[in-house]
């Protein structure tokens, strides 16, 4: 039973790495040129809130999805406790930053990124998932 | 298994990032930078369409434009003046490309100036949200675009209304689907006559432009 929950935690950031990789490869491959008064606008795939620190959301996302899914293996390979503490923090630290995600979506941005929603998902699902992991090791 | 279990994963997740690539390759939902916009459009204009000036004119001039776009704020008072000048020989026709990946509040002001539009005053609107972009760009809500309808005489029931409304949304898609299907992937993108033309530097080169335009003809 908690072996298959590994795996299910290990598919789910399966899933949202590839959501977040995808993303990246659409913001780097689109690549952002500012706006000049005498030659206007280009486009660029981002809002000003899609990045942190010069380095695109999705980028970020993609390192958390990857850093979940090899500590998901490394918790299989070689089932340590402290790996699961690991796996507990980082999650709750991307829950933190999907509420902010959503709340700018709703409130600041005013539109929803189906791909975002998608990520807000998987985050949610892996935070769940390894506080239930965890607090079950705890008590056991 | 246990050590099969890391190449494995390695290998899953190697495939994974890789369709995500082709994937985000084969995107084609958005306008991207590495399109090639066409140079020769027939364009045919209904009565949904933003035109200014006489409507038998030799020479049409369509604008792809967003509100919130500086170069098509400073864009704006010379083309007004570029019409005066050619008054009976030019009109003007604007088309939304709101650029809403850049622009937060580009879709809010094309709904706002449709809206205008409605009640017959759109070229009005687009006067003052260009020239007041500095002052609506960086907030959210709906108060500055509802004072320019009150400054404009608007029915502002209606206006506010017709603000949310599919209709007008509806317009501004199509207009950008237009825009997307064209390959631009800027604004504010000009053509004169169906012709794709560069971005004119000043007034006397689009007389220059629309002179030859008519000649042509």
């Amino acid at each position: 039973m908690k072996r298959n929950l590994v795996y299910a935690l290990i598919i789910i950031a399966f899933i949202g790495f590839v959501d977040a990789f995808y993303l990246t490869a659409v913001h780097y491959s689109n690549v952002s040129l500012p706006c000049f008064i005498t030659e206007g606008c280009d486009i660029v795939t981002t809002s000003k809130y899609s990045e942190i620190l010069g380095l695109p959301v999705s980028l970020l996302g993609t390192f958390f999805y990857l850093v979940i899914f090899i500590s998901g293996l490394l918790y299989v390979d070689k089932n340590n406790k402290l790996v699961l503490k690991i796996i507990h923090i980082i999650t709750f630290v991307g829950f933190l930053l999907t509420l902010r995600f959503l709340y700018l979506q709703a409130i600041i941005i005013k539109s929803w990124c189906s791909y975002c929603l998608v990520s807000a998902l998987t985050s949610i699902l892996l935070f769940v998932l390894s506080a239930y992991l965890y607090h079950k090791k705890n008590l056991n | 298994m246990k050590k099969n279990i890391w190449i494995i994963g390695f290998v899953v997740i190697f495939i994974g990032a890789l369709a995500a690539m082709w994937f985000a390759r084969s995107n084609t939902g958005t306008p991207s930078p590495n399109s090639v916009a066409k140079d020769e459009v027939v364009f045919t204009f209904g009565p949904d369409d933003h035109i200014k000036g006489n409507n038998e004119a030799k020479v049409t001039l369509v604008e792809f434009g967003d509100f919130q776009c500086p170069a098509c704020a400073a864009y704006s008072p010379v083309l007004m003046d570029v019409l005066k000048q050619n008054e009976g020989v030019l009109r003007i026709v604007y088309k939304h490309f709101p650029l809403i990946q850049i622009h937060l509040r580009a879709q809010a002001a094309a709904q706002a100036s449709v809206a205008a539009g409605l009640q017959g005053k759109f070229w009005e609107m687009y006067v003052l949200l260009f020239d007041n972009q500095n002052e609506w760009a960086s907030k959210t809500g709906t108060a500055d675009f509802e004072k320019y309808a009150t400054q404009l005489g608007l029915d502002i029931n209606k206006f506010k209304s017709d603000y949310n409304s599919d209709l007008v949304k509806d317009k501004i898609s199509s207009d950008l689907k237009e825009a997307i299907d064209l390959g631009l992937n800027s604004t504010p993108t000009f053509y004169l006559n169906g012709k794709k033309i560069g971005n004119p530097k000043t007034i006397q080169e689009f007389n220059d432009l629309i002179k030859s335009a008519e000649n042509s003809q």
